[in-house]
């Protein structure tokens, strides 16, 4: 009984065929859950360290991983974690590194972690305030396909090692209308290159995590795993802060390790925005 | 006539002439498209209080509460389906299950007419007329696109298909809704009633525009593996965008379903049980409300206020009772003259004009004809199902065509002209009424009609 008036008949059937248009999926995805073998939890003497102690500790449960522990409280810090975490494929740090979060966690991640995230092999969750729940947190996690886009399947590889066995695990997809969109995407999709509408647009946002979405849902019943798609429009980094902070719950992107790059600069400023622990998975 | 007017609440020609012709002029004001029919409506209301108030038609302004009380239900329900079907929509329930079937068609363009054909029956009987409509005709375009069809037959088969989909149950169309409730026909009649004649209805419809467009319904330079893999490609996984909202968006679709079936014998109405399927389906989804109540049509629901208000206060005048009177006489008190006469003209009118104020404007008749002593089901059934069909007859004569129409010109910018549409709908619609009135025909002459309870 949704009659739908004539001047939103337009965008109504736009947000339907570009839901289609994500079904279409030229190249299917395949997807397994990460394997964690050992998870890392390093500390730094500030008052961080019990909420990473939890994390890790919840992480390691869920994966079925071994936690180890550690304490680096020397003045080559970035070369004794990777040092240090070079046998394990999971990381959790206090973020910023032995300083104070309250005080300049907004403003810095620190040296340490700026020089350990251009060299990092293995993802590595940046701990920062501190968490209600950290078991809900582990098991939740939301993942920003958009950050690195190229290290969404691994990212969501490891995102779904966490929320497997009763878990939920979202996938953020945002389309930013001030970015550059080409018109080959937008017609590939058979999308009107001439309408930029926020239902349009909606529609792109959903079409491009098709593949990945039809991936985790056709899983979900074997991984035990409730998959959710959220698709926006707008600024990336404003969108995801302000998706992670409703949802309250772990961030998870993917990380150019080169800091010149847009999408290294953009994990950095979500890590600075976010009060939640962000996991960045690298290249 | 005259001892109906002594009879009745009748006040004279005057008030009837005024009130009967400022009903006309609203109803041509919508026909014509000069006026929104929400502002037709409302204008419509407030002049025929007005005019009853003066003239003394209603004795006091409390009878116009009265009048809209009894159409409460109907709008009850409207809403709850309203937000429950939004939010179902957005789980991709019914896209997931879209595709899964579409796909069983092997990308054979035949076989995907007949899919999409009995994908809007499915749809619409669940969903109602304009999201189910609007959900196939999406997967449609998309379809064609892929796999280098032609898109209207497509679309025009959806369009006319849909009006037979909205005769399934009680509440798959508001004129199904708006003539079940006035009759107080129980749910499962419409199982063994109107369901038939939906499914012989949508096989004519079918039929009809697939001999029309049998040169069109072939693949173009693609082979049929080529077609196969395209079809092949899609993935109905990644329709479903919140796993929990989908699982429990099908239960409470099912339990929502089994209720309007079970309100009578459980002595609610179909208002509370659609209600209650949306508020669960708000509580559990974790939607926003807000979002989901503005997807409620306030434009059908304002119109039926006005409607319902201008039809009750000419209905005080008699006017209507004295047109039913009329009808009566005409079919010499022959119950099956009467159906055949009131099946024709609905169809004709629905077509013309929007179904809902036609249908509006003759249940009060049809109750007035009963009333002389005509047996009610056949003519309660004849006007639902004419109501609902006559859509067919042109391209602005339902809301599905309106939908299917417009995605066909807004996506390949094709237009389908009025003597194209007639001579694949307007046949369908004439076809259809021959049909039904054999169908209805035999059902009153071997009393083969579930009797409806006594209010």
């Amino acid at each position: 009984m949704n009659d739908p008036h004539e001047h939103e008949l337009h965008d109504e059937l736009a947000r339907e065929m570009a839901g289609f248009e994500a079904a279409r999926v030229t190249h299917p995805i395949k997807l397994e859950p990460a394997t964690v073998g050992s998870v890392l939890a390093i500390y730094d003497g500030t008052d961080q360290d019990a909420t990473v102690r939890a994390l890790a500790a919840a992480a390691a449960a869920r994966t079925g991983a071994g936690l180890t522990e550690c304490t680096i409280d020397t003045a080559d810090a970035a070369d004794a974690i990777l040092e240090a975490g070079r046998a394990h494929d999971l990381w959790f740090v206090p973020c910023p590194y032995r300083l104070d979060y309250t005080a300049i966690g907004a403003a810095s991640l620190s040296p340490t972690l700026d020089l350990v995230l251009t060299r990092t092999p293995r993802p590595i969750c940046l701990v920062r305030g501190p968490v209600d729940d950290p078991e809900l947190c582990i098991q939740r996690p939301m993942v920003a396909v958009d950050v690195a886009r190229h290290r969404k399947v691994d990212a969501t590889a490891l995102a779904l090692a966490l929320a497997r066995g009763g878990g939920w695990l979202a996938l953020l997809s945002i389309v930013d209308p001030s970015a550059e969109i080409h018109r080959a995407e937008l017609v590939g999709r058979y999308l009107d290159p001439s309408d930029l509408s926020p239902e349009s647009l909606g529609g792109l946002a959903t079409a491009r995590t098709g593949g990945l979405l039809a991936a985790l849902q056709r899983g979900a019943d074997a991984w035990d795993v409730a998959p959710r798609l959220i698709a926006q429009v707008g600024s990336l980094a404003d969108e995801i802060l302000r998706a992670n902070t409703e949802r309250g719950y772990l961030l998870v992107a993917g990380l150019d390790r080169d800091p010149k790059h847009a999408s290294a600069q953009l994990a950095r400023s979500l890590v600075l925005g976010s009060s939640l622990p962000v996991l960045l998975v690298p290249n | 006539m005259t001892g109906l007017l002594e009879a009745g609440h009748a006040s004279g020609p005057i008030p009837m002439v005024l009130l009967g012709g400022s009903m006309i002029g609203i109803y041509v004001l919508i026909a014509t498209g000069k006026l929104h029919k929400l502002t037709a409506a409302l204008l419509g209301g407030i002049v025929c209080t007005a005019l009853g108030l003066v003239l003394g038609v209603l004795h006091d302004y409390g009878v116009v509460h009265k009048i809209l009380a009894k159409d409460l239900n109907v709008l009850g329900v409207i809403v709850g389906t309203s937000i429950l079907v939004d939010i179902s929509g957005r789980s991709g329930l019914f896209q997931f299950l879209a595709i899964k079937i579409a796909k069983k068609a092997k990308g054979d363009p035949a076989r995907l007419f007949t899919a999409l054909m009995g994908l809007t029956v499915l749809f619409v009987s669940v969903l109602t007329i304009a999201p189910g409509t609007l959900i196939v005709v999406s997967l449609a375009l998309v379809l064609a696109r892929t796999l280098d069809l032609n898109p209207a037959p497509y679309l025009i088969g959806v369009a006319v298909v849909a009006n037979s989909g909205a005769l399934v149950t009680f509440a798959s169309g508001i004129c199904t809704l708006m003539v079940g409730s006035a009759a107080g026909i129980p749910y499962v009649h419409f199982l063994q009633v109107s369901l038939p004649a939906a499914l012989f209805t949508a096989v004519v419809a079918w039929w009809v525009i697939g001999r029309r467009y049998r040169g069109s319904l072939t693949a173009g330079e693609t082979t049929p593996d080529e077609r196969r893999t395209r079809i092949e490609s899609f993935d109905e996984y990644a329709m479903i965008t919140d796993r929990r909202v989908f699982r429990r968006c099908a239960w409470i679709l099912g339990v929502t379903i089994a209720g309007f079936a079970l309100a009578q014998p459980l002595g609610v109405g179909l208002d509370f049980v659609a209600i209650a399927g949306g508020a669960a389906a708000l509580f559990l989804s974790g939607h926003d409300p807000e979002e989901a109540v503005k997807k409620v049509n306030w434009t059908v629901i304002l119109f039926f206020v006005g409607l319902f208000v201008m039809i009750g206060v000419v209905e005080e005048t008699g006017l209507l009772q004295l047109l039913a009177s009329g009808m009566a006489s005409l079919s010499g008190g022959n119950v099956q003259i009467a159906l055949v006469l009131l099946i024709v003209f609905t169809a004709v009118t629905s077509g013309i004009m929007d179904n809902i104020p036609v249908a509006a404007t003759l249940i009060p008749i049809v109750k007035s004809m009963i009333g002389t002593g005509l047996a009610a089901e056949p003519l309660w059934w004849g006007l639902i199902i004419s109501a609902n069909l006559g859509g067919n007859g042109t391209p602005i004569g339902s809301i599905s065509c309106v939908i299917a129409l417009h995605a066909l010109t807004d996506a390949t910018g094709r237009k389908v002209s009025w003597g194209e549409y007639l001579r694949a709908g307007g046949l369908t619609l004439a076809l259809q009424v021959l049909l039904v009135i054999a169908y209805l025909l035999t059902m009153t002459v071997f009393d083969l009609f579930p009797t409806l309870p006594t209010p």
